[in-house]
């Protein structure tokens, strides 16, 4: 690994670079049955939001449960900026991720104090105080419970007619989140948040300005989550409280990460290339005869991945590999808190 | 006694062949898309109008199936709108299905909906009430039941022409509450009743929405005390309309009526929580508890079999309007609309479905059939109003549907409801 | 005058409704530093427990919560051994998802089992659903289950300061090193901590099932609510999971009467309110919120 002025890359990141491109940008060119083409579609922006959430979650090591608040306010802004006002979702999504900007900047204050499971706590609450206030607003404001969006393809209108052009806008809207988290963590921004990962206290001694690079993690982690809100939005053409501001997606996100690998680039893009192909697979076989009988091995199996890969499959792909070379795998790390 | 035996023999016939039938290619059965919550928090309702569906197919299959096919389901569990997209578009992509009945749940429906008409696969919305959902211009898409806003506004109706006088109260001073959960489903109906209310002029002295997953409605309650309620209009899911009509006894509220749209209040559930204090709620939606002699012979005749061969296939389970709704769906589709197409062909299918002309009185729940040319709304069903007594739910109007002899109102006090209806 | 005290006993005894669900999640939280997201699902179990007792045999749950207790304790036990002891020295995101998996595993095997129909009992006589004291209804379903809470709690603190093995796991909960140095085996009270902890869940969902509804998804109704109590309350400090349950119901009350669609906003607007101005919760350990889950 070289610094190559401000980014320090080498040539291990190639593999990566390639995987990276092949999957977001050939493979939506090259799909065409429309099955496949829906699920690469969820697996792009799937991706793209787990590596969102991984700058603030996995890298600056801020474990937030609440990225379903800026999913929703990006969904709808964008929604309600192109419904009533006829403004193209490529500036509502502007528009979603500056306000999401400003919710982080405003919660930052309290929330940064915290950590651990008490900011996962906290970050929970904003998502569902944001959920229940939207539902609550329609006292007040003339808005319909949920939104649909008429489908009339057009590319100002980001509504496209088949999904491969669906698949290519997720592909490039990934590629961007990984970009950002790639330079991100491989510039100096990137050591000053590892360190504020590993130890905070020690990062804080030693000079490093906590707030200021958390809370840079964080914004640029809002604003990009709010994206894959409008581009989901875009998609399936229908929001309502309940789904954009779900629990679900909340969780699913750190999920991602960590079955792809936490901290890493590429890892929240291997935890969605997993985890949605699985879902679908599991609801294909078992999902249609006895009710829940695909979520019990659902469950089993991330209780199962979670325990053997703790660093994910990345992680444990890493291990493999040093072994395989004949190097001693890395300790794992032994983060009791004595 | 005729058709019971030939049906259940025609049954074992088909189970009999059931083997040689799984080996058979995939063009030689009748396969249908079934889209349904089965898990996850509305599964209760979602396995109960799966039953239903059950039941037409086998009804169907012992007649031969459609178009000379064994009918196949080809069924996913949807639990929520976020699964809704993939799905419906597995259904369509990988099984091939041309037709796809669903959703019980609105927030289902629209995604689902959504997909197949994208793909020219016509959908049949048995129970999702939702106004918007035929609001879209669809082709593809038909709903059998009457839109929500139109619920809430029969069940102010019902209100203010018989309710109200009912309980010996005037128009202008009854106070009325309307309660409704947050969701779609509640918001819509709890409109559609306001909007009925403010044109008559009613006092309508509380309008409050709460989300159905609460621990806790005894601060409503006491609401509804503080305010000297004489009526509640309800839209609840099951677990809050226990919750609600427990502390509302808990806490002595008295009210003169109570009357629910459907959900939680017209379920079994509701009445084995409640004991005899069911008795005498209200209820306005769909019902299978109505008067076959308001049916033609064959409906009723059709009825008397759901309602014979229903417990007889699922453990001695008692059919519920969610069961009614869903069977209503299927066997309609299956007898007749598909046949009248020919085959799967969906611009036939279509077709066949807005040819559909059946008057008032040719299904389970008393409907009839015709889809708008527009919206393709059925403009043939209407919410029936039962009221709960000796802990069943009984049809009581619009008049010739209804089954209790009688009616009381005002309710009772806690407690002194066991003679309710006699 | 009188709604106000109604709204103060209803907020009150929902409040301990709210203490008791939390107990146990509070136990394995403070101690084991473990974050439980199959607390709901226990809580489910229990529910289920109680109600599959009254149907089969007859006997009330609120007699036959301790029977539940020990049963939930040698769950607990399977709980820590089968699953947890192998997540305990490892991230903490670990335990996170491990314990996510169980509940759904759990949720949905009993979705197979029982099928998603609600589940009630009756346990109250007809006509005794709630007794009316100087004017104002107090529900008796809830107030034998804040007799409950009550009496747990103190069981629960005074097992925790005079026993020994009791102030060991104080011990393991303020600092596991200086435990280990003196003697005690943290793995023994590990096992121990789980054991008790979901028999106490187990208990709550019995002794809460007359006042509820059995279901697969019960659990979802109340883990956010169960998490939040804990957490204001402050980490490990039992009474304050008694004090946080308390002011979350009374809070919740006073706000479902007067906006209820607010009603639930009210505990998560409560619990940023506080962590912004005491983030160690209300009697928890000063600086607790700063350990990190890595």
């Amino acid at each position: 690994m070289r610094a190559h002025g401000y980014l320090a890359t080498g040539r291990r990141d190639l593999p990566g670079l390639a995987l990276t491109l092949l999957v977001a940008v050939a493979l939506p060119l090259l799909v065409r049955d429309e099955y496949y083409a829906n699920v690469l579609v969820l697996i792009l922006i799937y991706a793209g939001l787990a590596s969102s959430w991984n700058l603030i979650g996995g890298v600056a090591g801020q474990f937030s449960l609440g990225h379903s608040a800026f999913f929703g306010i990006g969904a709808y802004s964008s929604t309600i900026l192109y419904n009533y006002l006829g403004v193209s979702p490529w500036l509502g999504l502007l528009v979603g991720g500056v306000i999401s900007v400003a919710l982080a900047a405003l919660i930052s204050f309290p929330v940064f104090r915290m950590r651990g499971v008490f900011f996962a706590m906290a970050t929970l609450a904003v998502s569902e105080t944001i959920r229940i206030l939207v539902i609550y607003a329609r006292k007040f404001v003339p808005l319909p419970y949920s939104i649909s969006i008429n489908y009339e393809p057009g590319f100002w209108r980001m509504i496209f007619e088949d999904r491969s052009s669906y698949a290519l806008l997720a592909g490039c809207y990934f590629l961007v989140c990984a970009a950002v988290t790639f330079v991100l963590t491989r510039s100096y921004t990137g050591y000053y948040l590892r360190a504020i990962r590993d130890n905070e206290d020690a990062a804080d001694a030693s000079g490093i300005h906590i707030r200021r690079y958390k809370l840079l993690a964080f914004v640029v982690s809002a604003f990009l989550t709010a994206a894959g809100g409008t581009l989901m939005a875009q998609y399936i053409l229908y929001i309502e409280p309940g789904t954009v501001f779900s629990m679900e997606l909340s969780v699913d996100l750190p999920l991602m990460s960590i079955l792809g690998g936490i901290g890493t680039v590429l890892g929240p893009f291997v935890g969605a290339l997993i985890l949605i192909p699985l879902r679908e697979l599991l609801v294909e076989h078992l999902g249609g005869t006895l009710p829940g009988a695909h979520l019990v091995l659902y469950g089993l199996l991330l209780i199962l991945i979670v325990i053997l890969l703790p660093n994910g499959l990345l992680g444990g792909l890493a291990r493999l590999g040093a072994r395989l070379r004949g190097r001693r795998p890395a300790a794992r790390p032994e983060v009791r808190k004595a | 006694m005729n058709i019971t035996r030939r049906g259940l023999g025609g049954l074992v016939g088909v189970g009999l062949a059931a083997p040689a039938i799984r080996t058979a290619r995939a063009a030689d059965v009748a396969k249908i898309g079934v889209l349904l919550p089965l898990s996850g928090p509305l599964a209760s309702l979602g396995n109960d109008v799966m039953r239903g569906m059950q039941l037409a197919r086998s009804f169907a299959n012992a007649q031969g199936g459609v178009f000379g096919q064994p009918v196949e389901f080809a069924q996913v569990d949807v639990p929520g709108s976020t699964e809704a997209t993939s799905q419906a578009q597995r259904l369509i992509s990988s099984e091939r299905v041309k037709v796809i009945v669903g959703s019980y749940a609105s927030a289902i429906s629209f995604a689902a909906s959504q997909v197949a008409e994208r793909n020219r696969v016509v959908y049949f919305e048995q129970g999702a009430v939702a106004d918007d959902i035929t609001a879209r211009g669809f082709k593809y898409l038909f709903r059998f039941i009457y839109p929500s806003s139109e619920l809430g506004r029969k069940c102010a109706e019902y209100v203010t022409e018989k309710v109200i006088s009912g309980c010996g109260l005037e128009l202008g001073s009854a106070k009325i509450a309307i309660l409704a959960e947050n969701s779609n489903n509640g918001t819509a109906v709890a409109a559609g009743a306001k909007a009925w209310f403010d044109g008559k002029k009613a006092n309508l002295v509380d309008v409050t929405s709460y989300d159905f997953k609460t621990n806790d409605l005894s601060s409503v309650v006491q609401r509804h005390k503080s305010l000297g309620v004489d009526i509640v209009v309800a839209e609840s899911y099951t677990p809050d309309a226990i919750l609600y009509w427990r502390q509302a006894r808990e806490a002595g509220l008295k009210l003169k009526a109570m009357i629910g749209n459907g959900g939680g209040h017209n379920v079994g559930e509701f009445a084995e929580a409640m004991g005899d204090d069911v008795n005498g709620i209200l209820n306005t939606g769909t019902s299978v508890y109505i008067n076959p002699e308001a049916l033609t012979p064959e409906t009723a005749t059709l009825f008397r079999r759901f309602h014979d061969e229903y417990p007889k296939m699922f453990d001695g389970r008692k059919p519920s309007a969610h069961s009614g709704m869903g069977f209503n769906a299927m066997h309609t589709l299956l007898t007749e609309i598909l046949p009248a197409a020919g085959s799967m062909d969906t611009e036939k299918i279509r077709q066949a479905a807005l040819a559909m002309d059946k008057p008032v009185g040719t299904s389970i729940v008393g409907w009839g059939l015709k889809f708008d040319p527009k919206t393709q709304n059925n403009t043939r069903a209407f919410p029936t109003y039962d009221q709960w007594q000796d802990r069943q739910i009984r049809s009581i109007g619009p008049d010739r549907f209804g089954i209790a002899e009688k009616v009381t109102m005002p309710l009772p006090d806690w407690g002194q409801r066991a003679n309710v209806g006699k | 005058m009188q709604v106000l005290l109604q709204l103060l006993i209803s907020g009150v005894l929902l409040g301990a409704v709210y203490a008791l669900g939390a107990l146990g999640l509070n136990l394995i939280f403070g101690v084991a530093k473990v974050v439980n997201f199959a607390h709901g699902e226990f809580l489910m179990l229990g529910m289920f427990a109680g109600y599959w007792l009254m149907t089969l045999t007859g006997i009330n749950p609120y007699y036959g919560a301790p029977l539940i207790g020990v049963a939930f304790f040698l769950l607990g036990l399977l709980f820590y051994g089968g699953l947890m002891r192998f997540t305990i020295y490892k991230p903490e995101l670990t335990q996170v998802f491990a314990t996510l998996g169980l509940g759904i595993l759990l949720q949905n095997l009993a979705l197979m089992a029982w099928s998603a129909d609600y589940r009630t009992v009756q346990v109250m006589p007809p006509g005794f659903e709630s007794i009316n004291f100087l004017g104002v209804f107090v529900p008796t379903n809830r107030l034998v289950a804040a007799g409950y809470a009550a009496v747990i709690l103190g069981a629960v603190i005074v097992f925790l300061k005079t026993t020994f093995t009791g102030r060991a796991i104080e011990a393991v909960s303020q600092d596991l090193m200086a435990a280990r140095l003196m003697g005690v085996n943290p793995n023994r009270i590990f096992l121990i901590t789980f054991g008790l902890g979901i028999a106490l869940t187990g208990v709550a969902g019995a002794v809460l099932v007359p006042s509820f509804y059995a279901f697969p998804s019960v659990g979802s109704f109340f883990v956010l609510v169960s998490f939040v109590v804990v957490v204001l309350g402050g980490l490990g400090s039992v009474a304050g999971t008694a004090l946080g349950g308390l002011v979350l119901g009374i809070v919740e009350t006073g706000t479902g009467y007067l906006a209820p669609d607010l009603k639930e906003a009210t505990h998560f607007v409560l619990l940023i309110l506080l962590l912004a101005l005491r983030p160690h919760g209300l009697l928890g350990v000063k600086g607790a919120e700063k350990e990190t889950l890595k």
